[in-house]
Order: C-alpha cells, then structure tokens, then sequence
C-alpha cells in the first residue's frame, strides 16, 4: 500500500507539474517579456521625447546671427542615444526628422539610430534650423511643429512560440515611437 | 535517505533569497527608476514653466524688449537662490513651479533661480560671432534670462536592497529673452480692403514682364480670394514659399508663373498666425508693438550743431573739404531765415562723418534731402528726413540716375554698424524731434514726402548702402529691434493707422482704419519709388508701415541681400527683383526656452 501510494503521488506531482507549471512559467515568462517590451517602448519614446524637445530649442532662431546653436541630426542622434538607456541605437530604426506633425513627409531619415551616431548618413545635415547665417529652407519657424518619429526594433524570445514563426531564430517586431513638440527656439 | 533530506534543508531559503535580491533589483529598475523617469517629466515641465513665466512676466512689465538691466523689472542673481528669497519675476517663475508640484519648503525638494542680463556676470561673451548667453545655452544672444534648477531627493523602495537607499532627480531649463526670426524676405502687410494705388485686395501687382525671386519666402497679408497676388504677360515670381492669410488666391494671367504654389493659410495647418497673437503671426507687420527706432534724448539733440544751408545747397563753405559733421542742416534765404527747402547735393564729394558714436552721429535734414550729380558717403548713423515744404515738391528723400552714393559695405561680414534713413516729417514718433525743431524758429510746417531712389546704370552712378547691424558692438542696443533696416518710412506715413507703440490701430485687423486727419497732415502719399538697375545695391531692409506701398521700376535685375516690408508692391516695365535675403534678418523679441 506504501508503497503504490508513493509511486501514485510521485506520478501525480509530475502530472501536476506538466499541467500547471509549463503554462505557469510561460504565464510568468509573458509578464517578464511584456514588461520589458512595455520598458523598452517607454525608453525608446522618452528618449525621441528628449530629442525632439532638445531640437526645439534649437531651430531656426538659432541660425539668425549673431547666434549660432543649430544643431545636426547628429547631435540630436546623441541626445536621443544618452537618454535611452537600455535602447540599442542599431535597433531604433528609420528615425526620421520632419518638420511639422507626424503625418509629413520626413526631411531627413536615418536608417538606424546608430548610423547618425556614426556620422553616416543625414548626420551632418542641420535640422530643424539651417546652418547659422543661412536662410531658413524647409520649416523650424517660431511655435511651429516639429517631430521625430521612429521604430524600435523588439527582440522577443517569447515570439518563437506565435503562431507562423519559423526555425530556431528569436522573433522581431517593431513598436512605433513619435514626438511632436513646438518650436521654442 | 535522511542525509539527503537533511542536505536539502536550508537550500530554497537560499535560492529564495538570491532570487528576491534579483526580483527586488528588478523591481526596483521598474519601480523606483520608472517613478525617476516620471518624476524628471514632471520636473522639466515645471522647470519649463516657471523660467518661461520669469521671463515673459520681465517682458511684459519691461518698457522695450533691449531695454532690460539687473533691477526692479528684470530681478537678477549672479547665483542660484532659492525660490524661498526670490522677488520680483523670479517670484511669479517659482509659483509657476509650485503650481507644478514643487514646493521648495517641503523636505527634500529644492527650487533655485538663477538670472542676468546681457552684460552682468555670469552671462558669458563667447562664441563666433561674440554672443552674450546664459552659461547653460551657449552661443544664445539673449538680453535678459533666467534659469530654473528643480531637484528633489527620493527614497528608494526596492533598490535599497542592493544600497541604493536615495536618489535624486533634478531637471533645468533656461529662457531668455531673444531674438526671433520673422518669416518671409518679402512681407506685404496689407489687408483685402487696405486701399493703394492698385486694386484694393491686391498686394504683390506684376504688370509688366517681370520677375520677382524671393528665395527667403513671401507673406501675403491680403485674403483677398482671387487677387491677393496678381500676375500678368510674361511675368513669374520664385519663392522657396508664398503663404497667404485665411483663403487668399492669387490670380495668374498670360504665361505668368508663380513657384512655388502659393498656400492658403486656411488649408494649411501648418502655417501659423493669428490676429489674436499678432505679435507672433506672419501676416502681422513684423515690428508690430515695437515703436519706432528712436532718436537720440533731449540733451544730444539739444547739443547737435545748427548747420544753416544758405539756398538750400550744400557747398564745402558748409561742409569743409567736403566733410560734413552731425547736426541740424536746415535751409535758409537770404535773410537767413529757414525756408523748409530741402538741402540738395548736386554737385562735388561729400561725407556725412562719423563721430564716435551712432547717438553722437544724427544728421536731420529739415526739408528732406536730394542728390544730384554727386558723390555722397554716408558713414554710419541715423540720417532723419524730416518733412517736406509742399511748396518745393512733395520728395523727401531723392536720389538720381547720376548719384554716386556710398555707404558701408554690402559684402556678406564686412559691415560696419549701419546708417537708417528715417523718413518722417518734423514731429516723429511722440514729437522727440522736438528739442531740435524748437532750435529752429521760424521754421514752417513741413509734411511728409514721398521718397524716390533712382540708381544710374554704371559703376560711378550707383547706389551702394548698407542698413543697421546688430553684430557691430557699435550699434546701440536700443537700436537692436531694427536692424537691418536702411530705410525706415514713419507709421504715420500711411493710409493705415498705428498707434503711439507701433500697434495696428482699430481692434480688427481687417478693416481699413484710415488716419486722423485732424492733426493737420493732410492725405498723405506714402509711395517708395524705386528705379532699380543692376547698381543699386542694398543690405538690409526697406520697412513701410502698412497702407504705404512701393513701386519697383526699370528694366534691370535689382539683386541683393535686401527685405522689403510694406503695404503692397507693383512691379513694372520689366524690372527684375531678387531678395536674396540678409545673415541678420528682421526679428521680433520673445520670451523663449533657449535650453
């Protein structure tokens, strides 16, 4: 009696962890991703936030000598990299820099985050002010809007288990980050 | 079996507790700094908040934009102070961050305010060009600013664990008072029932074959739904833009072309402007609020010599070797008494010295003043045309084809601090000519006139003159609001009525509010002509109030770094204008976030 008792309840506890654990630690899984994707996609906008609003004070007014505090997308591709910490540059994508509201065609795009770092593409260019001296071309006037929109790139390991995805590979998907901040400056 | 039952004990306390320290130090990533991130938000949005509110509260209680010096209005402290002993503006700025959640007398959270004008330490003289910034907004030119530092000490929930028992947060911002960039390089300020010399509702009039190219943008102020622009035979206009007020149109005929399509303000949301914040919109004129550029005080004027003109011409008798000092130049008969002629330079070389300062160098010209076969050097200064005698013909202010006038440079970084021609009668702006007239007995009334620059077409019969400009530390900061003006056409030389501050004078902008005629002036012409040819050369900008407008004649490329601001333009006989746009263009002063 013993002893099939013991084998019965040692059958049980492993029955019971297959039924409760693995959807148990999934579920516990799932909150862990979700609340580092929520994290991330707050870093991420905090950080565009910080741009933008670091570009607003640095916009056409800026150019109008004898003042010269324009800046380049790559400057502001600075401020978005140091208050997005935890944000890799190489994974915000497309981050484009219009002026006026988020449905306006972009002025300028970096590919990724990490190439204006780099200095590579639209990285020498000044937005949302010209270059000091020079006339106004495209926007960046006094209280008009400017904004800076982008994409995070989420890794998810948890995305290998949707539905249709395919091989051994972690799973991407992109959250989409935009701010819109009037011209101060 | 006990043994490894005894082994085991003690195990889950240890892997729990590692685990906790790990989920505590997760948590607290999440909660505390999560709470951090939000808290910082909170902070530079009061910190925002409340520097603006220092500043704007300076600005609005200030009696000019420049005019700003540590004081009563504009509260300075070289240091950070707390909000606890802020006055004055500093004080409204601290409610503004109280009103925002932080309370400088509650533990933990401090407030400080930090503040100067444009030339008390710690304001920095840095940059190239020099600029006068806050020591956290560099290679800002402000006058007046002030910086707000909020910080707050916060205890930890969850990475206390791992000894992280406090953190502090803190966010700053600066604003100043500033220099704002107005929009457009060709800013025609009438309204659809302002009337001209052209059609009413009309304001940028090609007649002819020509060409207007305005690289730095056109602002129509006209609503006028069919005819706020109107071209016509071959003529074509180029601008990076042309923004019109509500639904304005403008109407092309023949094989006129206008480029870029000019946009509606009223299907456009990006574009700004409206008459409740006229000092902010681009359909408003660009000095709206800001008086007229003003003369030096009673004592200098008082001071000025009295340079009696016998016949009105002016001869080296006067100007020996042809060098003419500042002063009062009026025209006498032979009786010696003023006749309110204007002085004519018709033949011979003459120069309109320098004198040290710009206050020190004001020439006034009772009568106005005419140029002939002369050369003329102008060097930096105010030059006021003040008034006409009817008698002798109704301009103020005239070149001809035969001129050879000079004055500055018009090569990009090469100007001095620039001369404005101030074309009014003998009671400017709030009578300040006053102290000067009164030196003159005898002198009769004298009207406003019109003005007429005509530029030969050679090299030794041109034009070449250059506005204000702010960057030369000569140039006083009163005088700053009007850079780079070169000619400045008085607000009351118009069929629209400014008040005494430079404010459109009836509450709606969009009738027409005709002048008082009461005083005496009678209907005035407020026309600038302008024969224009390849040697006419400017730097800076023509200002006409608005009802005043400016005929553009010849058929010659007229290019420069010019802006034009009036009522209204015509353009004629195939004369060719290109705005090229000034480096120090018009601004407004606004109280701003630089940082």
């Amino acid at each position: 009696m013993r002893r099939r008792a013991g084998h019965g309840q040692r059958g049980n506890a492993f029955l019971e962890f297959t039924l409760v654990g693995i959807p148990l630690i999934f579920i516990l899984i799932s909150i862990f991703e979700v609340s580092r994707v929520l994290w991330q996609y707050n870093t991420a906008a905090h950080a565009v936030r910080e741009g933008v609003r670091y570009a607003s004070v640095h916009a056409n007014n800026c150019a109008v000598l004898p003042n010269s505090c324009t800046v380049t997308i790559g400057q502001i591709a600075q401020q978005i990299g140091y208050h997005g910490a935890g944000v890799v540059p190489a994974d915000l994508l497309n981050v484009q820099f219009i002026w006026g509201e988020a449905d306006q065609p972009a002025a300028f795009t970096c590919p990724d985050l990490q190439t204006c770092l780099n200095g590579g593409g639209p990285a020498a260019q000044y937005w949302p002010g010209p270059p000091p001296g020079a006339a106004p071309v495209g926007g960046g006037f006094f209280q008009m809007p400017i904004t800076i929109r982008a994409e995070y790139r989420m890794r998810s390991v948890i995305a290998l288990f949707w539905p249709g995805s395919r091989g051994v590979r972690v799973g991407n998907f992109q959250l989409p980050v935009s701010s819109t901040e009037m011209i101060n400056y | 079996m006990r043994n490894r039952s005894g082994t085991r004990k003690g195990q889950a306390l240890i892997m729990v507790t590692l685990a906790l320290m790990a989920m505590f130090g997760l948590m607290g990533l999440l909660v505390d700094f999560g709470y951090a991130f939000f808290l910082e938000k909170m902070m530079q949005n009061a910190a925002d908040a409340a520097s603006l509110a220092a500043v704007r509260a300076a600005l609005d209680s200030g009696t000019g934009p420049t005019s700003f010096t540590c004081g009563t209005t504009a509260v300075c402290a070289a240091t950070p102070v707390s909000c606890a002993s802020a006055t004055g503006n500093l004080q409204v700025g601290c409610q503004y961050a109280l009103q925002n959640g932080f309370d400088w007398t509650t533990p933990n959270t401090t407030v400080t305010v930090q503040a100067s004008d444009r030339n008390s330490p710690p304001t920095v003289l840095g940059c190239n060009p020099l600029t006068h910034h806050p020591p956290t907004a560099p290679c800002v030119d402000t006058y007046y600013w002030v910086t707000v530092r909020i910080a707050r000490n916060v205890p930890q929930l969850f990475s206390a664990v791992w000894g992280n028992g406090m953190g502090v947060v803190s966010a700053r911002a600066t604003a100043a008072i500033a220099q704002s960039t107005t929009l457009g390089n060709l800013i025609l300020t009438n309204r659809e029932n302002d009337p001209w010399i052209g059609a009413t509702g009309t304001q940028l009039d090609n007649t002819g074959n020509a060409n207007a190219t305005v690289p730095g943008g056109i602002i129509l102020a006209s609503a006028d739904p069919v005819d706020a622009g109107f071209l016509q035979g071959n003529s074509h206009v180029a601008a990076s833009y042309t923004w019109i007020r509500g639904s304005g149109g403008v109407r092309l005929q023949g094989s006129a072309t206008w480029i870029a399509a000019p946009q509606n303000q009223a299907s456009n949301p990006n574009i700004p402007g409206s008459d409740s914040d006229p000092f902010n919109s681009p359909f408003v004129d660009p000095f709206y609020g800001d008086g007229q550029p003003p003369l030096p005080d009673a004592t200098t004027l008082g001071s000025l010599p009295l340079v009696p003109v016998p016949g009105g011409t002016l001869t080296t008798t006067i100007c020996p070797s042809g060098v003419c000092p500042p002063g009062i130049y009026y025209a006498t008969n032979t009786s010696g008494l003023p006749t309110g002629a204007p002085i004519g330079i018709w033949q011979g070389n003459f120069q309109f010295r320098w004198n040290g300062n710009f206050d020190a160098s004001t020439f006034i010209f009772f009568g106005g003043l005419r140029i002939g076969q002369a050369r003329v050097n102008f060097d930096p200064g105010r030059y006021v045309l003040a008034g006409v005698n009817l008698s002798f013909g109704d301009l103020v202010f005239e070149t001809t084809n035969q001129s050879f006038i000079q004055g500055g440079s018009t090569a990009q970084g090469n100007h001095d601090a620039g001369r404005i021609f101030i074309l009014t009668d003998e009671r400017y702006a709030g009578d300040q000519l006053a102290p000067a007239r009164s030196r003159v007995p005898g002198l009769p009334d004298l009207a406003f006139g019109r003005t007429k620059v005509i530029a030969g077409n050679n090299a030794s019969s041109s034009i070449t003159l250059q506005g204000l400009n702010r960057l030369d530390q000569s140039l006083p900061q009163s005088m700053h609001p009007y850079s780079p003006v070169l000619f400045w056409q008085d607000q009351r030389n118009s069929n629209y009525r400014y008040d005494d501050q430079g404010r459109y004078f009836c509450s709606n902008f969009n009738v027409a509010c005709p002048q008082d005629l009461t005083d005496g002036r009678g209907n005035p012409n407020p026309e600038f002509w302008m024969q224009a040819t390849q040697f006419l050369n400017i730097w800076g900008a023509v200002y006409q109030p608005r009802g005043a407008w400016m005929q553009l004649v010849g058929g010659n490329l007229q290019t420069g770094p010019i802006q034009v601001v009036t009522g209204a333009v015509r353009l004629q006989g195939g004369s060719d204008l290109s705005l090229t746009g000034v480096e120090t263009p018009i601004v407004n002063f606004v109280a701003s976030l630089v940082e």
